[in-house]
Formats: C-alpha cells, structure tokens, sequence
C-alpha cells in the first residue's frame, strides 16, 4: 500500500461517503475499487481514429490482398 | 490474455472489446502487427477503404498502440518455442510465433476464419493451445 493525497471536491467526499456507507465500507476502499475499475477499462479511441480502424477491418481482405503471397515467413499457407 | 491476428486487431483499434476483465489484456504477435503495420503503409490501400482519418495518424497509433489496448509480445522470449514448433509441425514464422505465444503465455488464439494456415488446427491441437476461429472464411 502506498499512501497518497489527492484533493477531492466536497462534492466528490460526500457522495463518497454516502455510497461507501450504503455498500458497508471505507471511503479509502471504494476509492481503490473505483480506481482499479477505471484502470481496467482500456482507453477510448478518438471515434474518427476508431471508425477509421473499423472501415479498415471490415475491408481487411482488400487491404491485405496480394500482400504476403510471395513471403514465406509471413503468408497464411492455406 | 487473449492472442489476435491483425485483422482482429484492427477491430480492437477500432473500439472491439474481447472477453472480460478477467481475460487480461488483448495482445499479437510481432508478425502479424508487422503484417498489420505493412498493409497500412500502403497509402492507395488506405486511402481506398477509409477517409475518417488520415493515414498518417493510423499508422502511427497502429505503430504503437496503446498496450492498455492491444500489447505487442516482444519476439524473442518466444524464439525457441517458436524454433521447436516450427519444426515439429512444418509451420513458417507467422504461425510458429502465434503458437509459441500462445503456449509461452499460455493464452488462447482468436483468428479471423480467413487468416486459419491449412496446418495451423492440428499443430495447436497437439500442442495443447486453445484455437478459437471467428466467422466465415
């Protein structure tokens, strides 16, 4: 465990302790929980960027057509 | 950790999720993100599929993505497993790397019907590693 000061809103406190209260723990406690939480969400792509990627996914076959046909480490041998 | 090909990583960059939060984190090979990083590299190829961004800016996050998004196993804790399978099941590098990754990490394979090597089922399953195959070839 590693100690640290953040500051918080009193906003942010008390709707912190009032959920902490309701789930029957700590404030520190749901503050790790909620910050686990957030880290396991991967990061969000710019949705141009990701509607970029998904364009390029879906026309994968034309984007990769020919590409590795002649190199023998990288080709599917189908 | 769940191992893709490049065309499922490009769904991931694209805002796919895999699993849950208890698979770990999604992660390929140094072939296929090569391959994946070489198609993009063809600005015609592109430019012909999408114009939602510039092909600059994608082959610079596909380059280097995000490993909260997409991890890119280093090659060479893999390269004698690699070596091995290779020759055991007559595998070139893509499919001898994949295999090594996914006995190394010990994590199942998800790939795209049309990206599945005529040996690539058999060598896995004697192997022992998980192959999953998604959609129609």
């Amino acid at each position: 465990m590693h100690r640290t000061n953040v500051y918080l809103t009193d906003e942010q406190c008390q709707a912190l302790d009032v959920r902490a209260r309701s789930l029957g723990t700590t404030r520190s406690a749901l503050l790790r929980a909620i910050v686990d939480l957030a880290l396991v969400e991967p990061p969000a792509v710019e949705p141009r960027l990701a509607a970029a990627f998904a364009d390029l996914a879906a026309g994968y076959e034309s984007l990769t057509q020919g590409l590795f046909d002649d190199d023998t480490d990288l080709r599917i041998e189908r | 950790m769940i191992l893709v090909d490049d065309r499922l990583a490009l769904e991931v960059l694209g805002g796919r999720r895999f699993g849950g939060a208890d698979d770990g984190p999604v992660a390929t090979t140094w072939t296929f993100h090569y391959r994946l990083v070489r198609a993009l590299a063809d600005d015609a190829r592109v430019g012909q599929l999408t114009q939602s961004a510039n092909a600059v800016v994608l082959r610079r996050m596909a380059g280097s993505p995000p490993p909260e998004l997409l991890v890119v196993l280093d090659p060479r804790s893999l390269t004698s497993t690699a070596a091995t399978v290779a020759v055991r099941h007559g595998l070139n590098l893509l499919a001898a790397e994949l295999l090594a990754a996914a006995l190394v990490h010990g994590a199942p394979v998800v790939l795209s019907a049309g990206n599945v090597g005529r040996r690539w089922p058999e060598a896995f399953l004697a192997e022992g590693a998980e192959l999953r195959v998604e959609g129609d070839p």
